[in-house]
């Protein structure tokens, strides 16, 4: 049991982690979709956690 | 991605660095059978990073020569046993970083601009508590820290910029086992967190972020607040957990067992186990650093009873912490929010003790009393986060 479950875990974290490069960084999905559409600036979330 | 502008993480550069870094070790352990000390090949290797790719390498190399002097000085010269002398001139850095970053941009002279650029270092605030830390632990002890070991310690390239943070001892040993833990076990180890961290970090919380985070139509409405609330908490969560597992998986990868950071924090049920499971790091070096100290000082003055004094320290210890996020009013209700849970808690459980039954839940079923638990702690951690994010003032 315990096997499978780590077997079905790492499935899906491989799988997530392939399709999530594929859709976010390789293809630009905005574009593909709204091919017309304007890229829109968008406003940075700048604090994320403590830098300094 | 230049030199001399790439902070752990943000860029390809850092994971080809980190990605020679163990292809040297280990060449290093086979090729020539380990032959350099595995301690001088660390700290070869984390000057190159910082000579090379950190963003302010003389501005870090001057911070890690004050810490090291200060420790050593306070060492040798200051006997007593009260704390407060050494936090100050340990955390002075700190101190002068925040100061200056509050002074507002049209008061800045040439001479501010540049004292905030010789404070402002990124990593700073995570090398003074390992610096704290290791004064504290280890001001007792007879034998004297190398420079060598300080410097593998505070400037250990995957923990630099925001941690986990890590105990010397601990991470002293693994440097001391050397080459023998790079091993099958280790690298194993750090590929599932490295698997992990990227997952975490570079998919979902960039998706969380590029598809809903910035698409959130700020309309004043109270949907919105809701939305922004939970949408930052899951971003926050998935971009520095997924921080802290690269960290992780890099030290596995040189042989360096760095503690966990983030477990399941969105199930623990209440305060106390959420700082378990949240940045536990932090919370464990808030808790030995100055929970304990504050209330050891009250209970040595005896001052009112045992609850009293625990919860003025959960308070100032919480405050504390809203304060080092930074001097800004958001960060510092955050911290004072996340204090009183702690306090409402602590004295929850007083009142259990004293009464002996559940005060507030009586004889519910204890699985049903744990989902209600789960549920108000996400709900509370969601709430003070927000703060946090400075959005609402």
């Amino acid at each position: 049991m315990g096997t499978t479950k780590k077997i079905i875990q790492n499935t899906l974290i491989y799988f997530l982690l392939i399709i999530g490069y594929v859709y976010l960084y390789v293809i630009n999905i905005n574009t593909v979709l709204n091919p017309s559409q304007e890229e829109v600036v968008k406003s940075k979330i700048d604090f994320v956690y403590q830098q300094f | 991605m230049t030199l001399h502008d790439t902070l752990p993480f943000t860029s390809v550069l850092f994971f080809q660095y980190l990605l020679s870094c163990i292809a040297l070790a280990l060449g290093i352990k086979f090729v020539f059978k380990g032959k350099l000390s595995f301690k001088f090949a660390l700290a070869f290797l984390t000057l190159a990073y910082i000579g090379l790719l950190f963003t302010k390498p003389l501005h870090l190399v001057g911070l890690i020569l004050y810490l090291y002097t200060a420790s050593l000085s306070l060492r040798k010269f200051y006997k007593s046993d009260n704390l407060i002398l050494p936090m100050l001139v340990l955390s002075l850095p700190i101190f002068l970083m925040k100061t200056l970053s509050i002074i507002p941009s049209t008061t800045e002279s040439t001479l501010l601009i540049s004292a905030k650029d010789i404070v402002q270092i990124a990593g700073l605030s995570y090398m003074v508590f390992k610096v704290i830390s290791l004064y504290i632990d280890e001001r007792r002890s007879k034998s004297i820290i190398s420079f060598i070991d300080f410097f593998n310690y505070t400037a250990f390239a995957p923990t630099l910029l925001i941690g986990p943070l890590d105990r010397f001892k601990r991470f002293n040993t693994d440097v001391e086992n050397g080459y023998a833990n790079m091993n099958l076990k280790m690298i194993g180890k750090g590929w599932n967190n490295l698997i992990l961290g990227l997952l975490y970090k570079f998919i979902i919380a960039e998706a969380i972020r590029r598809y809903v985070l910035v698409n959130l139509v700020d309309d004043g409405s109270l949907l919105y607040h809701l939305s922004y609330m939970y949408t930052y908490l899951l971003y926050l969560f998935f971009d520095f957990a997924g921080y802290s597992l690269l960290a992780i998986s890099f030290g596995n990868f040189l042989g360096i067992n760095i503690p966990i950071n983030f477990d399941k924090p969105f199930l623990a049920v209440n305060p106390k186990e959420f700082w378990k499971k949240w940045h536990k790091t932090l919370g464990d070096w808030l808790n030995d650093y100055f929970f304990k100290p504050i209330f050891k000082f009250l209970t040595s003055k005896k001052y009112k009873t045992s609850i009293t004094r625990q919860n003025i320290a959960l308070m100032l210890t919480f405050t504390l912490m809203g304060f080092w996020n930074g001097f800004q009013l958001h960060y510092i209700v955050s911290g004072m929010l996340f204090g009183l849970y702690s306090v409402i808690h602590n004295y929850y459980v007083y009142k259990c003790k004293r009464t002996k039954k559940d005060v507030v839940f009586g004889n519910m079923n204890p699985k049903m009393v744990r989902i209600i638990s789960i549920f108000l702690m996400f709900n509370s951690v969601a709430f003070a986060i927000y703060i946090f994010s400075g959005k609402l003032f």
